[in-house]
């Protein structure tokens, strides 16, 4: 009863122009919050190296 | 938005996002300024790929940045200058950024990306004369510049716009001289690449990279953000970031001997004065003197002819076209150890007479420390790294350069 409640109040606010795109942006934000996660680390440290003087 | 509810969205996904980035920055530039005393306490070479900490130690009145290489860090000691300052007794403290294996060509992408934040600023620039005496063809090996490479340095090195062209062609030359450093890195690599050439459509494809470049930047500098603030949340204890101030005054020629005996103590497997540490590694050339001035030649052609010469004299135009205000302070020369090596002091004394004659036409004042070559147990092996005792004249040199004694 309350998934069914659920799903309709969601498609119902999909299907409102406004609400439509208030979910695709989220959706998107999402995906950019992934790939900020999964490669946004970057390399910053400076690679091992052992100093071997001169 | 109707229509193009996707295009809309995204835009204001993106949007979002950006703003998001742009609060962290800014968050993270306070968290930066906040900390950075704790941080100059802490050994930081972690994260010496940013830049994030430098320019937040530009900003303090009270810390004097160090740049340099292993003459300033090989060392570990309380005496070494940011432990020996740590408690601000002169009313200052050292914000170190000397690695080891650092170099001209390292500091000058450092400065570089620095840029306008680096602009009257008053930076310890410290040499040796290791790499122009010691290196093959006077040059840093590479894996030491590979170990100190920064890609956000290097490409704020190409795109600076405080730069002249010139500059950064002859840094741009230089840096593909390293290709190990340029490996999976295509794009900084194409920019290397056309930077350096003369070919008229290489500067004009340069140029039309330029927005990508500055996009690279602006993504570097906030994983640099990103990777300082989690630095000092997760390496600074609740005790390191209670910074003690305490003013008193040095009584630099107590600690003068204090510090030799502590390093004669640690002389003790040989005759010559070498710290124990550097001792197994260059024994085998203190079997047998050579003969006096025998190897005169072969030093002079080496120091006239070291490529460290060419990466200086790029890191002193970096320094010249930022308008930094910089002393170069150079450690000595063990004369007594080269003069066992077949060096006379004549000859020795030729690192100092290019030194000056490289840096002369740009300006840049020089503490040499020539006068400490013959002094014992200043420096702990060949190589010219500061000892102990060498600490107490380097700190002593520092504070008087810091309150505007020196040069």
């Amino acid at each position: 009863m309350l998934i069914k409640h659920l799903t309709q109040s969601f498609m119902a606010f999909y299907h409102n122009p406004f609400g439509r795109v208030l979910w695709l942006a989220l959706y998107y934000f999402a995906i950019l919050v992934g790939l900020i996660l999964l490669y946004g680390e970057g390399q910053l440290s400076s690679p091992d190296f052992v100093y071997q003087g001169f | 938005m109707k229509q193009t509810p996707h295009i809309f969205a995204g835009a204001l996904a993106l949007f979002v996002a950006l703003l998001g980035t742009f609060a962290f920055s800014i968050y993270a530039t306070r968290f930066e300024q906040k900390y950075v005393h704790a941080v100059a306490g802490v050994d930081h070479e972690s994260i010496s790929g940013g830049n994030a900490l430098e320019r937040a130690a530009l900003q303090q009145d009270d810390l004097l940045m160090i740049y340099g290489a292993s003459e300033l860090a090989l060392l570990d000691t309380p005496l070494q200058a940011n432990r020996f300052f740590s408690t601000y007794p002169t009313g200052f403290m050292v914000f170190s950024d000397a690695t080891l294996g650092g170099s001209s060509l390292t500091i000058a992408q450092k400065f570089a990306a620095l840029g306008e934040d680096l602009r009257g600023k008053r930076v310890v620039l410290a040499l040796g004369p290791a790499i122009m005496t010691m290196a093959p063809e006077g040059e840093v090996n590479i894996r030491h510049y590979t170990g100190n490479f920064s890609t956000l340095n290097a490409l704020e090195m190409a795109y600076s716009p405080h730069l002249s062209v010139d500059t950064q062609q002859l840094a741009a030359q230089r840096m593909l001289e390293f290709p190990e450093t340029l490996q999976d890195q295509t794009f900084l690599t194409f920019a290397l690449k056309k930077l350096a050439s003369d070919k008229p459509l290489d500067r004009a494809l340069f140029y039309l990279s330029w927005p990508l470049g500055k996009l690279q930047i602006a993504i570097a500098k906030v994983q640099d953000h990103y990777a300082t603030f989690n630095f000092i949340r997760h390496n600074l204890s609740a005790e390191q970031v209670q910074i003690k101030r305490e003013a008193r005054d040095i009584d630099w020629e107590t600690l003068v001997p204090i510090a030799e005996i502590e390093q004669i103590q640690n002389t003790d497997t040989n005759t010559f004065g070498i710290d124990n540490s550097q001792w197994h590694k260059i024994k085998e050339l203190f079997v047998k003197p050579r003969e006096h001035g025998s190897k005169d030649a072969d030093f002079i052609y080496d120091v006239e002819h070291a490529r460290e010469w060419e990466d200086l004299e790029i890191t002193l135009r970096v320094i010249q076209e930022l308008g930094a205000d910089v002393v170069i302070l150079s450690v000595p020369m063990n004369v007594p150890l080269w003069e066992y090596q077949g060096v006379s002091e004549s000859a020795q004394n030729k690192y100092y007479e290019k030194l000056h004659a490289v840096v002369a036409p740009y300006g840049v004042p020089i503490i040499d420390l020539h006068e400490f070559g013959r002094t014992p147990y200043f420096s702990m092996d060949l190589a010219s790294h500061t000892s102990r005792k060498g600490w107490i004249y380097v700190n002593q040199t520092l504070d008087a350069i810091f309150h505007g004694l020196l040069p």
